[in-house]
């Protein structure tokens, strides 16, 4: 058996690292596939052997996902899950059914291309510079001087003052819309000094597509039982703390959430409090969340649900609902407003809600073109909270050092789905 | 000759090495990669400026005082054996050795190098 064939066989008996590039719809189904069997989901294309691309897009997201394709190493092959036009790359197989189906579809082409039952996929971006640069100069080094060329067709960083009135290099670098720690279709461009975000500008290219309505959207135009409406919303808040977890590398706290948002029941309260316990008792707080995006008393944050009441403001539209009083809704709140009150914010209202689900009987609440989602109040025919938190980034990032940012970004949970911001009319 | 001997030793072994490095890359490599496969992974987005920049190290002024810590251990070593035979005379001569370096220290404070920022 030859070194190439043994590492066939390696990597045919171990896990399938997949790279998901997730569109509209297909978030909370992307977290049970986290814990199929024989399924990895990994944060880099680099470290991936199989392209997911799951949900709804918009022809803008053609261009990112074609260079993410080409940046996995081969053999690499591609898979969609309920993907649908347009289509952003050529794919070996489309199931739109549930995650044990995608799971298999997945191993089993994984299997064909390291074995070499099926061709490995070419690159799809056309080998080209993007600028001339060899040769050019005194050293080939692509201009004159030690920094006036343009290596790898690059200019060199931009000089501006940092923080401590030192001129140091500032690099502009687009992160999205495809990075594993921003919410699925956020690109930000931030210019680096070190780790210091000192500037930052969101890009208004909208690259995924709503996906099919939830029952948040249907309880605006219809009165929907509380019932529905709290599972929904502690099955959203726990794969939420799934994300936060896994940014903070949390990993196994973090399957632990995605499999309670899976299994979860009405009145499982003590399922909740024991998981957010866990997450207290490991270094998170301290670490990583505890006085980071902390947001200053003049954002107006009236409508943001978690956010504001995380900020202590007893803002919801719960409160007002009939169906709410009558099972005895009083709103949780935090103070502080950093990312760790966020995240017990979140908790706090997952196992609020699993509680009112068992309570609410045939209780109905909503109806009247407004609702109270996860992420805030909606109202039919305006722009979402998350138009809201998109563009106030601009203004709460800058400053931050990159781990605080990325943190405070998955804090605000941006569903970038709901966005309006930059979309083209429909 | 045990000089000549060892030093055939390593050159055999270093080619050893370099031929199995050389096999791994025949049996496995591939280098034929596009100017798509090769740029870094930024979420999808293409790098606009060259990633060469130079950023200010923000723990310079702690690792210099760790240096001074640390040389300071270094000299407890012989200290430590002279300390035996020379008793009193030898631990104050030290304290007023430490002495001087915890000035510099809480010179330091003062300036606030150890806040974090």
């Amino acid at each position: 058996m030859g070194l190439k064939a043994r590492l066939v066989h390696l990597a045919r008996t171990g896990e399938v690292p997949v790279f998901a590039v997730v569109g509209g719809g297909y978030r909370s189904a992307m977290h049970q596939l986290r814990h199929a069997d024989g399924i990895r989901i990994v944060t880099s294309p680099r470290h991936a052997s199989v392209l997911l691309i799951a949900g709804t897009f918009t022809e803008a997201a053609t261009e990112t996902v074609n260079r993410v394709h080409d940046q996995m190493a081969g053999p690499r092959v591609t898979v969609g899950w309920g993907h649908r036009e347009p289509m952003l790359a050529p794919t070996r197989a489309n199931p739109a059914g549930d995650t044990s189906e995608i799971a298999a579809v997945i191993r089993r082409q994984f299997h064909d291309v390291v074995t070499g039952a099926i061709q490995p996929e070419p690159p799809l971006l056309p080998d080209v510079d993007p600028v001339e640069w060899r040769g050019v100069g005194p050293y080939g080094h692509g201009g004159t001087g030690m920094t006036g060329g343009t290596p790898y067709g690059r200019p060199l960083a931009l000089r501006a003052p940092d923080r401590d009135g030192l001129e140091l290099d500032q690099v502009p670098v687009t992160i999205g819309p495809w990075f594993a720690g921003f919410p699925p279709g956020l690109a930000l461009r931030v210019s680096l000094q070190g780790d210091v975000a000192q500037a930052v500008e969101v890009v208004t290219t909208s690259v995924v597509s709503s996906g099919p309505p939830g029952v948040f959207t249907r309880a605006l135009h219809e009165p929907t039982p509380i019932r529905d409406l709290e599972m929904a919303r502690a099955r959203h808040h726990l794969e939420w703390m799934a994300d936060t977890l896994l940014i903070a590398g949390a990993d196994r706290l973090s399957l632990r959430a995605d499999r309670l948002a899976e299994t979860i029941q009405p009145g499982d309260v003590e399922h909740v409090t024991r998981l957010t316990a866990a997450a207290r008792r490991s270094l998170l707080r301290l670490m990583t969340l505890r006085g980071v995006g902390v947001l200053s008393a003049d954002i107006d944050m009236v409508g943001l649900g978690p956010v504001a009441r995380a900020a202590g403001f007893s803002d919801d539209r719960r409160t007002p609902e009939p169906a709410y009083r009558d099972i005895g809704f009083q709103p949780v709140t935090h103070d502080v407003g950093d990312a760790w009150a966020r995240f017990a914010q979140r908790a706090a209202e997952a196992a609020q809600a699993v509680d009112l689900a068992a309570r609410a009987g045939s209780h109905r609440a909503f109806g009247s073109g407004e609702v109270e989602a996860p992420d805030g109040h909606h109202q039919a025919g305006e722009t979402g909270p998350a138009d809201r938190l998109t563009s106030m980034l601009d203004a709460v990032l800058p400053g931050m050092e990159w781990g605080d940012l990325v943190t405070t970004v998955q804090s605000l949970d941006i569903d970038m789905e709901s966005v309006f911001f930059g979309r083209p009319p429909t | 000759m045990v000089g000549i001997g060892a030093a055939l030793i390593v050159f055999v072994a270093l080619l050893l090495t370099v031929g199995a490095a050389q096999w791994v890359w025949a049996a496995t490599g591939e280098n034929d990669s596009t100017v798509p496969e090769r740029v870094p992974f930024a979420g999808g987005a293409e790098p606009e400026f060259h990633a060469w920049n130079r950023f200010h190290i923000r723990y310079y002024a702690m690792a210099l005082l760790f240096l001074a810590f640390d040389m300071e251990m270094v000299f407890m070593y012989p200290w430590a054996v002279v300390f035996v035979r020379q008793g009193l005379l030898a631990l104050i001569e030290m304290l007023m050795f430490i002495l001087i370096l915890v000035v510099g220290m809480v010179y330091a404070w003062r300036e606030k190098s150890f806040e974090w920022d």
